[in-house]
């Protein structure tokens, strides 16, 4: 089991002020498959994919407390430990949020500003690696004369792209998604659907959505939230 | 007329009569001043010395006192405001945040006096001792103040517009494994500049517009600064030292060139700002 | 892990000017402190006159700051008397009112005021007083009234604004209500609209009130003096606490005296720390206030 698994949370407790947001969730997410984590909104389905990624420390007036164990390099290592660099825990774990949030940058920039984080400036390997990333987001053939362009020029479904490119360019392990397709039209979210099943070989998918035949048609693995509980609502037999 | 047309005329005319004391302001300044517009005075008052027993009465010592002083008060501020409001905003956000910037509010509402009075016993002293030359009055005394007394509401300025950054690119970047240093070289600082550009361009306007530091720790000397320790004037201490003299004498005269001069600066800073401003709202 | 360079190298720098700001406050407040606090007494405001009598202006008072004290008094309620009727009324006009060019072009003037440096407004001050002096029969000289105006229009600008903001700052719910039941926009703004905005006003009057009491520049030019008992009409001159302070650290004869001007220094600094602190907390409350509605 522990070989096939990527991420453990044991039982984490998430409060916002009083208000108790996650109660004693307990979940295995598999490696290399694409799980999703349904019900209705504002059970904390949000929160908990903040809490895989730590962004949840930035909000004021919330207590975490429980283990995430995530499978790194051979080994457990609980990301809620307080002295986990939280800049390195966001380079393994990417994440693409419901509505596109380009940076008010070109469309080149705003890959190439993840490596300019990581203090990679060589240019050749930047343009190289800029152009792989667009193109595993199937983004590149749409943007390969206009890469300077202004990014908020793109089409919500493109700029959407553009974000998950973004996350990719450093190979995270694991991709947060957060209801990735809820603000494109159907056929832009198509494209996404197709792209996420790709991606499916190189890294752990987490997605938070609430289309039933979108976790039909994408999803190895579905979670159901309810009141801050989580359960295992199917697993499909490839995992 | 019904009362609904009565009101809205007093108050246009309130604000018509508001905005009228900023044309009055030069107007009077004009008049009052007014043989220093001719046969080419004015320009020679702005360049020449100030040498009374020859007859000079040029201000251009002041002009590069006021820029000596204020530019070192600038050169103290400027670093110090950014680093207390990148404190503000990244480093320690939260309840360390909301402390500093309560104590940098209620700075700015420390009397100009006040800073003045202390410098002149705490700090000119301190210079005088130090650098074991001169009477402490001096650019340097007068700049250390001038920056500190300008310094919060730089901050104020500062912190504003880098809070003004949409949160979601503040996120998009802490999602993509940025430290808060890089969010806020990267992502912060860029989406802010024109805010950091107004509010450094509007402490400016203050520190060339202040007169109490000038006037209490610069020493008042009306000749070129040559170095930081040495006593230097600004326009605006002129017009405080020069203003008991003979109203007829063009000794007198020249404080309405210094007036007119301040007034010039800052209002073309106030519209520069207001350029930059307008050009700053998203284009839709 | 360690902290990269750069993180490390902007923490450092933040909280270094951090520290080195607030140290620099804490030097003058503490120094003030230590210098003026013995020498704060009844004494020092009354000299040798008894409170009562002084109080109840029966007697003058020689050698305490009280004059100074009633001056820059009369000063402030002058000038906020003068400024806060025409400030608000073209801040209502700039709110509610003013469109367009001509609300933008109003705008501009007053920014350009507010930007105005206070010797140049002092100057101004001064200018009118001569003008008055040549024109109507050389009986009026730079005096309480004078300085009054000049320090309206110093903080005219700042009324202004905070009043627009104040009124626009109001949601389109509560500007909606009134009209929806009939009222007139006069009668909107009277009875709904401006006690809505009361406490961004008013804590923007403190904040005015603020700066007519620490304000030197402006009164050097227009009237005040070191020694003038206190202010017998508005057409004579006066004494004031800044420029007391200003005046002693220049002109001081003995120790003695120059302790009267730390205790004065102490004296304006809490004068200003309380009208910064009610402007706070009346601030603190209309923030509390605009939660609530959330």
């Amino acid at each position: 089991m522990d070989r096939t698994t990527k991420i453990r949370i044991e039982h984490l407790f998430f409060h916002y002020g009083r208000r108790r947001v996650l109660d004693d969730v307990c979940a295995e997410i598999p490696a290399n498959a694409i799980t999703a984590i349904v019900g209705p909104s504002g059970q904390g389905k949000s929160t908990l994919l903040t809490c895989l990624n730590r962004l949840c420390d930035a909000v004021a007036g919330t207590r975490v407390s429980g283990r995430v164990m995530m499978h790194f390099q051979g080994q457990w290592q609980d990301i809620l430990a307080p002295d986990v660099p939280l800049h390195w825990l966001r380079r393994k774990v990417g994440m693409v949020f419901q509505a596109p949030n380009p940076l008010p940058m070109s469309i080149f920039k705003n890959v190439a500003f993840v490596l300019k984080l990581t203090g990679q400036h060589r240019r050749p390997d930047v343009t190289d690696r800029v152009a792989q990333a667009l193109a595993r987001a199937f983004l590149w053939d749409e943007v390969r004369d206009r890469l300077h362009h202004d990014a908020r020029t793109l089409s919500g479904g493109q700029q959407q792209r553009l974000c998950i490119a973004r996350a990719l360019v450093l190979e995270p392990e694991i991709l947060l998604l957060d209801e990735p397709t809820s603000s494109l039209d159907s056929q832009a979210g198509e494209v996404i659907e197709s792209l996420l099943l790709a991606l499916r070989q190189r890294c752990t998918l987490v997605m938070v959505s609430h289309y039933q035949d979108q976790v039909r048609r994408v999803a190895d693995c579905v979670l159901q939230m309810e009141a801050g509980k989580l359960k295992l609502l199917r697993q499909s037999g490839s995992v | 007329m019904d009362g609904e047309r009565i009101a809205q005329k007093v108050f246009l005319l309130a604000a018509v009569l508001s905005a009228s004391v900023t044309v009055l302001l030069l107007v009077f300044m004009v008049i009052l001043g007014l043989p220093l517009f001719q046969g080419g005075l004015f320009l020679r008052i702005l360049t020449h010395p100030w040498l009374p027993g020859r007859q000079l009465f040029g201000v251009w010592p002041m002009i590069v006192g006021t820029l000596a002083i204020a530019s070192l008060a600038m050169a103290v501020a400027f670093p110090l405001s950014l680093g207390v409001s990148s404190l503000i905003a990244v480093v320690a956000p939260g309840r360390i945040a909301h402390l500093v910037k309560s104590a940098v509010a209620f700075m700015t509402g420390i009397p100009t006096v006040v800073y003045g009075f202390v410098g002149v016993f705490l700090l000119v002293p301190l210079v005088r001792e130090t650098f074991a030359r001169g009477s402490g009055l001096c650019v340097l005394t007068a700049g250390l103040v001038l920056g500190i007394l300008v310094a919060p509401t730089m901050i104020l300025f500062f912190s504003d517009a880098l809070a003004r950054v949409p949160g979601s690119h503040r996120v998009a970047a802490e999602a993509l494994g940025a430290t808060p240093a890089q969010v806020l070289v990267y992502v912060l600082i860029p989406g802010a500049w024109r805010g950091i550009v107004t509010g450094l361009v509007l402490s400016t306007g203050r520190a060339v517009g202040d007169t109490l530091i000038a006037l209490m720790l610069a020493g008042n000397a009306a000749q070129v600064p040559g170095g930081l320790l040495d006593s230097a004037r600004a326009l605006t201490a002129h017009i405080a030292l020069v203003i008991a003299s003979d109203f007829d004498s063009l000794e007198f005269k020249t404080i309405f060139a210094c007036g007119i001069l301040l007034y010039a600066f800052t209002a073309a800073a106030t519209i520069a700002v207001r350029r930059l401003g307008r050009k700053g709202e998203p284009v839709r | 892990m360690r902290q990269p360079p750069l993180d490390r190298f902007v923490r450092l720098v933040s909280w270094g000017s951090t520290l080195l700001l607030l140290a620099s406050v804490a030097t003058v407040i503490g120094f003030l402190l230590i210098k003026g606090y013995s020498s704060l007494s009844l004494k020092l405001v009354f000299g040798d006159t008894p409170p009562m009598e002084a109080l109840l202006l029966r007697r003058p008072v020689f050698g305490g700051l009280f004059p100074a004290m009633v001056g820059t008094f009369s000063l402030v309620v002058l000038a906020i008397t003068l400024a806060v009727p025409l400030g608000l009324a073209a801040g209502i006009y700039m709110a509610e009112y003013g469109r367009g060019r001509i609300q933008r072009a109003l705008g501009l003037f007053f920014d350009i005021l507010a930007g105005v440096p206070s010797i140049v407004v002092g100057l101004f001050g001064f200018s009118v007083a001569v003008f008055l002096h040549r024109h109507f029969g050389g009986r009026i000289y730079p005096c309480l009234l004078i300085s009054a105006l000049s320090l309206a229009f110093l903080v005219l600008p700042y009324l202004i604004r905070t009043t627009q903001n104040a009124l626009e700052a109001l949601p389109e719910a509560v500007r909606l209500t009134a009209p929806a039941l009939g009222a007139t926009r006069l009668q909107n703004i009277c009875f709904v609209l401006l006690p809505r905005a009361l406490p961004g006003i008013l804590s923007g009057v403190i904040l005015a009130i603020g700066r007519c009491a620490e304000d030197t520049a402006v009164i050097m030019l227009t009237g005040v003096v070191a020694t003038a008992g206190l202010p017998r009409s508005l057409f004579s001159s006066y004494e004031a606490l800044p420029f007391y302070i200003y005046y002693i650290s220049s002109q001081y004869r003995d120790p003695e005296e120059l302790a009267t001007g730390y205790a004065a220094a102490l004296i304006l600094l809490a004068i200003c720390a309380m009208l910064f602190a009610a402007a706070a907390l009346i601030q603190q409350r209309l923030g509390a206030r605009l939660h609530q509605r959330l």
